[in-house]
């Protein structure tokens, strides 16, 4: 009798804890959904933000641009050399400064356009090395690419993935020193880990974690060209793949760039 | 204080003197929560040092004794809840040396509202390790007993070496673990 009882005492607590669990589901999931609903909504304030901000800023930056170049093409040499020297400084900022507005523009996009889809990485590489035949035959350039797989995942985005790593390989190489760029990939247990090796100039461990925030650049701008937004994008594709990027490298020993791209499969 | 440390300490309490003691325990405190305790509820810290001080009494021991006790019980219960956490260490240190950065870190992900204690660390040589302690609860020797859990787990000897002191008007706890 006395067990009988012990039992019915415990099935009670039980149930008693099962109602205040189920509450405790409920409110939580109600506030869930209401945080969900406020970060999706600043989320749309912020890209709205964003998009007009870089929208209304190209209007009056075209103008700047244009008319600059207007000026120097029709009043050259006839003010004084200073005057063309700062009317080549202003034409020169405001197509940088358009290039950065237009990489703003392009990091918001980032997998708002597409869903995913398979993706062979081979042909992409392939078709970012046809892109940068440029630079390729102009720094004497060799890329390696092995074997890569099909993966799950933003094809423009990826594509951009490589081309930015890439044609970093190829710009921040040694002067007198052919860059030689190695694309491979392995799997993990998740994800599948890819790499771009490089013989270029390196990076110095301290701004190792700096360079993948936007607008970061630790080169002269006369030295390397551009707007320092590459790896930033980087980094977001593949955030968007749920994956992570990082990269080792020694001053003046090249560098290799890592991400990881998750498999849905796997999850 | 969480719920699932107060089902842990009726756990323990049923586990090693009995169910019936258990009754006669909870009956004999004087608690400020009527309900049942449930893992992701939060309750008043003196409800369980009310429990913690009428357990120690009535099963005769002395209260730094039954919160060590608890403490090594604890850790396996926890273990066995959460063994994604401890399965990937091989060994104590580095296990240890996760709770800060990673557990406390989930746990805070699941419990927005719990006060978790802040640990330092350093290490004075390869074998050992300092963890600084700070909490308002201090409770010493329930952390005491989760090392020794740790210790057990990994069937690894944990020399402790403890030091209490104040620093800007905060009590501070060192455990120095000496691993062998």
């Amino acid at each position: 009798m006395n067990e009988l009882e012990s039992y019915k005492k415990k099935l009670s607590v039980a149930e008693e804890k099962v109602k205040i669990l189920e509450k405790m589901i409920e409110d939580r999931t109600r506030e869930l959904y209401t945080s969900n609903q406020d970060l999706q909504r600043k989320n749309q304030d912020l890209e709205q933000f964003s998009y007009i901000a870089s929208h209304d800023l190209q209007e009056p930056l075209r103008t700047i641009s244009s008319f600059s170049d207007l000026f120097l093409h029709r009043y050259k040499g006839q003010l004084d050399e200073n005057a063309d020297k700062y009317m080549s400084i202003i034409s020169n900022s405001a197509l940088r400064m358009r290039a950065l507005v237009k990489n703003l523009m392009d990091y918001n996009r980032i997998g708002l356009t597409q869903a995913r889809t398979e993706v062979n990485c081979e042909t992409v590489v392939r078709e970012v090395e046809s892109d940068l035949a440029d630079i390729i035959y102009k720094t004497g350039a060799t890329l390696d690419i092995g074997e890569l797989p099909v993966i799950n995942g933003y094809e423009m985005e990826i594509r951009l993935l490589f081309q930015n790593l890439v044609s970093n390989a190829l710009k921040f190489h040694k002067s007198r020193k052919k860059p030689k760029v190695e694309i491979s990939a392995t799997r993990e247990s998740v994800c599948w880990k890819f790499a771009v090796k490089d013989n270029g100039i390196g990076i110095d461990p301290v701004h190792q974690e700096k360079i993948f925030l936007v607008f970061q650049r630790l080169h002269n701008r006369s030295v390397y060209e551009g707007t320092g937004i590459g790896l930033a994008h980087c980094k977001k594709i593949v955030d968007l793949h749920q994956g992570e990027i990082w990269v080792e490298s020694t001053l003046g020993q090249g560098s290799t760039f890592y991400f990881t791209i998750m498999d849905p499969k796997t999850l | 204080m969480k719920g699932i440390i107060f089902n842990i300490a009726e756990k323990f309490i049923a586990t090693r003197f009995g169910e019936e003691k258990l009754e006669q325990i909870l009956s004999a405190c004087e608690l400020e929560t009527i309900e049942p305790f449930v893992g992701p509820g939060t309750y008043p810290d003196n409800d369980l040092m009310e429990i913690v001080h009428t357990a120690a009494e009535k099963v005769d021991l002395p209260v730094p004794e039954f919160m060590k006790q608890m403490g090594h019980f604890t850790f396996f219960k926890l273990a066995e809840r959460y063994p994604n956490f401890v399965a990937p260490y091989s060994n104590p240190k580095d296990f240890l040396m996760t709770v800060d950065n990673v557990i406390h870190v989930e746990v805070r992900k699941l419990y927005r509202d719990t006060q978790l204690p802040v640990f330092q660390y350093s290490e004075p040589s390869e074998n050992e390790l300092v963890i600084t302690y700070y909490s308002k609860r201090k409770m010493y020797d329930l952390m005491e007993g989760l090392i020794n859990g740790v210790a057990e787990h990994f069937d690894t000897r944990i020399e402790q070496r403890h030091s209490r002191y104040e620093k800007d008007g905060h009590e501070f706890y060192d455990y120095h673990l000496i691993f062998s």
